[in-house]
């Protein structure tokens, strides 16, 4: 649709009167961005599905917070750590923003990554576009048939692994906070190929999305035993969460962990970003993720959306934040394990 | 500089290579030096067996070795021939051959600095602006076209590099370092 | 099953499939003739536009170009020693040497043929072997893959003419070229100097377009003139010749072949090990072994063969299991998921004629590049031809490019310029490019492989795991034959010299 000056015309006031009457929320979303680029960076690779969700997001974002394009640059490299140094620099007027794993920063940084040049708990977070609960899944095959039967091994617990991912840290917390032994064999390159070494028994078993892992439970070659979310997943009600059976000192890690794991894909700025461009990009994430049209397009692309907004992801930050201090033993003692 | 002298000073350059890397492999923990520290001392072991031979061996030979020696694998009249050719010239000063090398040293030298060249308008101007300097000039200074056929060809050129990089495969440009110094003007 | 592959086919003979399967072939030969891209770039570009058509086209439109970037990318390693992706490595082995010797059409032509029974071979293969692949991915591990890995080693001999010790050397060095950057096994930064660029390690692409085409491009300016031979005056082959060619060397194609679809198959081995293992593979059953790297014919079908096949075989681990073989499925997968069919297993039983839609695709779309490339031979033959004063900048312009687009990041244009001079010098010194390459493919597929051996059989497990040991026995063997066949030929022949001295 082309905007005729007339419209514009029409547009400039209709929001220059709204400006008025309603000093906050229209303000911010008018005069920081009007006309301006928004550069998104996605820092992970052009054709995966961080960037995906990002080009679903991207229009909208510029339709409600009045830019005149949100640009997406993809700054692909050291598992998002690259990209993200990229944005800890980035002057914070609200014109660059990121989208990627929040979880993966988090963790790179508190395991003592040396790439990682930022510290994830001072962003400004803006908004959720999505988030997958793990599962933590055995072989089919196994003789472990619940997270009991992890427990009560009388030896590690074999997790074959792609590397230091978030599924790496997670399963070295859980490992901690339920008292199980772990051992986690790394090298392993891609789903298929830890996927099939969990299924012919080379493994014990490993944590992996429920989307992804449906159709294996479905044929018998892995079984859920435990979801690592704060609510059990309402079409496996028998598979227990994490949060329902750590009691005492693990919790706190573990409430980290799923908190962490809740933020997956989010929308962040730089450290002090102006508050009105903040207030304003916030509004328009999630006014851009209850949109009817972003949604059918999501559904079309099979991109599932689980929204969150802005003040919500920063509240989680406090807890990450404040649970840091128990973990940090936790991750480095796991990336100690495989040196 | 005669063959021996360049193979040897590129077989210590080599030889420094790897010792490099055997050095910094050591501060690495147990698993992650497994394979590098038997992969640099396998090369240096090489390497000085190389070294040894090379030195030991008359000039015109230096293209074969011990191994290559005993097995004789895929010596065929023919191809030993087609090999013996550019050492064989090099070490035989005085043929025609020997001003070729003289100049080809200049040449090489130069080949080095067009790369360098480019590589430095590159990331001084951006990917597009570069190709299209260094197309026209490189067109224009070698006099295979006037300048202004140069100026059209090169022109072609960029817009259909541009076309395919940027409008069918999407990527993201990269403006140059000078185009924030521009900015300021 | 018949039902199957005739219902598969017709859900492809709609005008609209047979039109997004054209447009895929055109963009993918486009991505594929551009170095440093490969097929998976191609696939997420087209799958945004492929949204909201009937399910065939959707398909033909990304398998399509996948499959044509195969091609496109042997093209350039034939014609300019661009290899355009890390899978088409091999081609420039003896492609390029045909061209130098004014056989460019002939190559290109048996190329495209190769390519095209490889990719028809493939999808028999597969549709064959069905029942099989389960059990065969259950029954094959890490420790077997090491064994793989280190059989593709073994070709480094026939690179290393004139020197076997420079030859090694020159492969030590693509071992530790690759271990630069962060060690996936430990998580250790390795050899980056501090260095957040190297930290992502030395990208392969980028460092063959500056080993092979930027080396290339400097040579040419010394020696001036063009890349083919002085005494190369016009194509002294026919593309028909290439076609020939192809079917005269049918078993080696049906190897390759067979080879392709395995290694698409197993989930622990890369594509671009696949052109290697096929290259070696023609090498080691060749019984003039010695005209490799010159400009042999079959070192050109095998690897596209091998390629050809590869794409069929990849479907298989969403088949037998629903986990996505590589990257390039797990974009067919997001399709998949957004028309509704879960992948896996039950694909076989209720979406089978959808599994042969997809293999018809694949015979389709090879068949269409194939008859696309066979037409532009000619032309394209021609290009080599031309002067250098017009080759070296356009080459190195779409070459850095290039190496730009591969990531993003402008520290690799300066990556592949160094690695242009490291090239150059490898070549006029005899240290085998080629050699660098293939340790640099294999050695990330070695030391992963070990580590995980070494974690979950022990320190002896070549001795304790029985088909682990076979094949390194095999190995072994086969290595060591052929230096025993010459010592003996040696042996017999040196008295006679002797005697006539």
């Amino acid at each position: 649709m082309k905007t005729t000056w007339k419209t514009a015309l029409a547009g400039a006031l209709a929001l220059a009167v709204s400006a008025m009457l309603i000093p906050f929320e229209g303000q911010a979303a008018s005069d920081i961005y009007d006309g301006k680029v928004i550069t998104l960076i996605v820092p992970n690779s052009p054709g995966g599905r961080m960037t995906r969700y990002a080009r679903l997001y991207a229009p909208y974002i510029a339709k409600y917070s009045g830019a005149k394009e949100v640009r997406i640059v993809n700054k692909k490299g050291g598992g998002g750590v690259k990209g993200t140094n990229y944005l800890w620099v980035q002057k914070p007027d609200g014109m660059t923003i990121a989208f990627t794993s929040v979880p993966t920063l988090i963790l790179a940084q508190l395991s003592g990554s040396e790439a990682v040049q930022f510290d994830a708990t001072k962003f400004v977070y803006l908004g959720r576009a999505a988030t997958e609960p793990r599962v933590m899944v055995v072989g089919g095959t196994n003789a472990i048939k619940s997270i009991q039967d992890v427990q009560k091994l009388d030896r590690p617990f074999i997790n074959p692994s792609q590397g230091t991912d978030e599924d790496f840290y997670t399963l070295a917390v859980l490992a901690d906070a339920l008292d199980f032994k772990l051992k986690i064999v790394t090298g392993y390159e891609g789903q298929a190929d830890t996927g099939v070494a969990i299924i012919k028994g080379d493994g014990d078993g490993l944590l992996t999305s429920w989307a992804y892992t449906i159709p294996l439970i479905q044929n018998g070659d892995m079984r859920p035993i435990l979801t690592i979310w704060h609510e059990r997943h309402p079409d496996y009600p028998d598979v227990p969460s994490a949060l329902e059976l750590v009691k005492g000192d693990g919790k706190e890690s573990v409430q980290a962990i799923v908190n962490m794991l809740a933020m997956h894909r989010g929308f962040f700025g730089p450290p002090d970003m102006d508050p009105k461009a903040t207030a304003a990009l916030r509004d328009a994430i999630s006014r851009a993720a209850a949109d009817p049209e972003l949604q059918a397009e999501g559904k079309k692309q099979g991109l599932i959306l689980l929204p969150s907004d802005g003040e919500t992801e920063q509240a989680r930050i406090v807890q990450i934040t404040n649970a840091s201090q128990g973990l940090v033993p936790v991750l480095k003692a796991a990336l100690a394990s495989i040196k | 500089m005669s063959r021996r002298t360049q193979e040897n000073l590129l077989a210590a350059a080599l030889l420094c290579f790897f010792i490099g890397i055997l050095v910094l492999s050591l501060d690495y923990g147990p698993r992650a030096r497994l394979v590098p520290i038997p992969i640099s001392v396998l090369a240096l072991i090489l390497l000085v067996s190389q070294i040894v031979w090379q030195n030991l061996r008359p000039a015109d030979e230096l293209h074969v070795d011990m191994l290559e020696f005993l097995t004789r694998r895929g010596v065929n009249p023919g191809e030993s021939d087609r090999a013996d050719k550019e050492p064989a010239a090099e070490a035989a000063p005085g043929k025609p051959a020997a001003p070729d090398i003289a100049s080809g040293f200049g040449r090489e030298a130069f080949a080095f600095a067009k790369v360098v060249v480019f590589v430095g308008l590159f990331l001084a101007l951006g990917p597009f602006p570069a190709a299209f300097l260094f197309t026209f000039a490189y067109f224009s200074l070698s006099r295979h076209y006037h300048w202004s056929r140069a100026l059209v060809y090169t022109t072609v050129f960029t817009a259909v590099v541009y076309v395919l990089f940027v409008e069918v495969l999407d990527i993201q440009l990269y403006h140059g370092l000078l185009e924030p110094l521009m900015n300021n003007f | 099953m018949f039902e199957a592959i005739v219902g598969g086919l017709t859900m492809l003979l709609t005008p609209q499939a047979m039109l997004f399967m054209l447009i895929g072939v055109i963009y993918g030969l486009m991505v594929g003739i551009l170095p440093g891209l490969g097929g998976i770039v191609a696939m997420a570009l087209l799958l945004p536009f492929a949204y909201g058509y009937e399910t065939a086209a959707m398909l033909a439109l990304l398998l399509g170009a996948h499959i044509a970037t195969i091609w496109g990318s042997s093209v350039t390693g034939i014609l300019f020693k661009v290899p355009g992706a890390a899978k088409s490595l091999a081609l420039i082995f003896d492609g390029y040497p045909l061209t130098q010797q004014g056989h460019a059409s002939r190559a290109l032509g048996a190329s495209a043929t190769a390519a095209l029974m490889g990719g028809i071979l493939g999808a028999i293969f597969l549709a064959v072997s069905i029942p099989i692949v389960r059990p065969i991915m259950l029954f094959l591990g890490p420790s077997e893959y090491l064994m793989m890995a280190l059989w593709g080693l073994t070709i480094i001999a026939t690179f290393s003419e004139g020197s076997l010790l420079k030859g090694l050397v020159a492969a030590c060095i693509g071992v530790l070229i690759a271990f630069i950057g962060m060690d996936p096994v430990t998580a250790t930064p390795r050899f980056t100097f501090g260095s957040i660029f190297l930290l992502d390690g030395i990208s392969f692409p980028v460092a063959m377009i500056g080993l092979f085409a930027v080396a290339e491009m400097m040579k040419l300016f010394v020696k001036g003139g063009s890349i083919l031979d002085r005494d190369v005056t016009e194509q002294r082959s026919t593309v028909l010749d290439g076609v020939k060619d192809a079917f005269r060397h049918w078993w080696l194609v049906a190897r390759s072949s067979l080879l392709g679809v395995w290694i698409g198959v197993l989930p622990g081995i890369g594509a671009s090990v696949g052109g290697i293992a096929a290259y070696a593979q023609a090498v080691q059953t060749s019984k003039t072994p010695e005209r490799f790297g010159k400009g042999a014919i079959e070192g050109v079908i095998a690897p596209d063969a091998t390629v050809g096949a590869n794409e069929g075989g990849g479907l298989m681990p969403t088949l037998a299991f629903g986990i996505p073989g590589g990257e390039s499925m797990a974009i067919l997968l997001i399709a998949f998921i957004s028309m509704g069919v879960t992948p896996g297993p039950q694909m076989l039983t209720s979406n089978l004629d959808l599994v042969f839609a997809m293999m018809w695709i694949i015979v389709l779309a090879n068949a269409l590049t194939t008859l696309i490339g066979l037409a532009a031979s000619p032309y394209l033959a021609r290009l080599p031809a031309m002067n250098a004063n017009i080759m070296v900048p356009l080459v190195l312009s779409v070459c850095f490019i290039g190496a730009f687009a591969t990531r993003g990041y402008i520290e690799d244009v300066v990556v592949a310029a160094i690695f242009g001079g490291i090239g150059y010098i490898m070549e006029k010194y005899n240290y085998s490019r080629a050699n660098l390459v293939i340790g640099m493919v294999l050695a990330e597929m070695i030391e992963r492989n070990l580590h995980i051996s070494l974690t979950l059989y022990g320190d002896s497990f070549i001795f304790t795991r029985p088909i682990t040991l076979m094949m390194f026995i095999f190995i072994i063997v086969t290595t060591a034959l052929p230096f025993y066949r010459n010592w003996r030929r040696n042996r017999a022949a040196a008295p006679a010299a002797g005697g006539g001295q």
